[in-house]
């Protein structure tokens, strides 16, 4: 098993933050870099829907809904009891890990592609359908009797936050745009890994500086940010084998739910739970789960998948 | 750090370790994921350790 080529950007990141390296990473770039892998994905996902639309899709998403509701029920009584967590932060944390990162989808299937494994190419539905779930299920468990909810804002930074919406928006235009998708393949598809690897030198710096708030949580953070990921990911395994996905497909579901989101959910949080410290969830996410699964959780989840469903 | 927490580092600890032991042993994935175990182990002794000096 050998390190891809990508994942030794974020390796490149880190260690030069922790060195005290300068790089200057413009922060309109990383944005750049954002926007293209979220289009990049949501295209290909959604020009792969084209062709393969279906009704076995809607059964399997169906069922990824249901594993996003369940994701955080897994995590919330780990951090209330085992963290002695308060029940809105224990809450707000559950829901990051509930839902997906984009970026450590992308590196899987980097390395699925770099390793010639074939994947289902519409999964960036189910990465897109992931996100919400466990939003609602934390703001379900953080809630305290009496506490009113402005359900209209919750819902927009729910469906129209810049992550679930160009996703959306990719996979709506590749389906619509069917063949027609070809004419902006030179530039999603070639430059695909040249902008991950870019993205992830940029990750790298993100997660060295956020170690340092680690602090007094360090143990209990890292133990947990390690521990959930590899629940999530048999979690995700076994389902991917239970809807009869390929290897790659398996690999995925893993992926998805060993990853931890750190976009999607620390903005949508903000606006419905304030009085949540997402400082702990953030730490955890992007300092611990977040290089856990890139450098080591990736390489792992696909070992084991292709021992036990590679036939 | 208070003893839930420590109870769990040193239990998600050792499961991780003995897992990754017996898979690598099986030549089934790398001795990653032991080694991780073994670290989140020492790492929670190591930090439960320094807690109990600061009290003291």
């Amino acid at each position: 098993m050998s390190l891809d080529i990508v994942v030794a950007f974020f390796i490149l990141g880190l260690v030069a933050t922790l060195l005290g390296a300068k790089i200057d990473f413009p922060k309109g770039l990383y944005q750049t870099c954002v926007l293209f892998l979220l289009l990049a994905i949501g295209l290909k996902g959604g020009y792969a829907l084209h062709q393969h639309a279906g009704e076995n899709i809607l059964v399997q998403s169906i069922a990824v809904i249901l594993f996003g509701f369940l994701l955080p029920f897994v995590a919330y009584p780990l951090l209330r009891w085992f963290g002695g967590w308060s029940k809105t932060d224990a809450a707000a944390t559950a829901a990051h890990y509930g839902s997906v990162s984009v970026g450590t989808y992308a590196v899987a299937v980097a390395i699925l592609d770099v390793q010639n494994i074939a994947y289902e190419a519409y999964f960036p539905l189910f990465v897109a359908l992931l996100e919400a779930p466990a939003i609602a299920i934390g703001i379900m468990l953080a809630r305290q009797k009496g506490q009113c909810l402005n359900i209209k804002v919750l819902a927009h930074e729910i469906f129209f936050n810049q992550g679930v919406f160009l996703l959306l928006g990719g996979l709506v235009i590749g389906a619509w745009a069917g063949d027609r998708v070809q004419s902006v393949q030179p530039f999603f598809g070639t430059l695909f890994h040249g902008v991950l690897a870019l993205f992830l030198l940029a990750m790298g710096q993100k997660a060295a500086e956020k170690l340092h708030d680690l602090k007094t949580q360090s143990a209990f953070l890292i133990s947990f940010g390690i521990f959930m990921p590899l629940i999530g990911a048999l979690a995700g395994a076994l389902l991917g084998s239970m809807l009869e996905l390929s290897l790659g497909g398996v690999v995925l579901m893993a992926v998805l739910g060993a990853s931890a989101s750190y976009i999607a959910v620390p903005a949508a949080l903000s606006v419905s739970l304030p009085q949540a410290n997402l400082s702990l969830a953030l730490t955890a996410s992007l300092a611990v789960t977040f290089p856990f699964n890139v450098i080591v959780g990736i390489p792992l989840y696909l070992s084991l998948a292709q021992h036990w469903f590679g036939g | 750090m208070n003893n839930k927490q420590l109870s769990f580092g040193l239990l998600s600890g050792l499961i991780v370790m003995i897992i990754g032991l017996v898979l690598a042993l099986d030549n089934i994935i790398p001795w990653t994921l032991s080694l991780t175990g073994a670290a989140i182990f020492v790492l929670n002794i190591a930090v439960w350790v320094l807690h109990r000096q600061t009290m003291e």
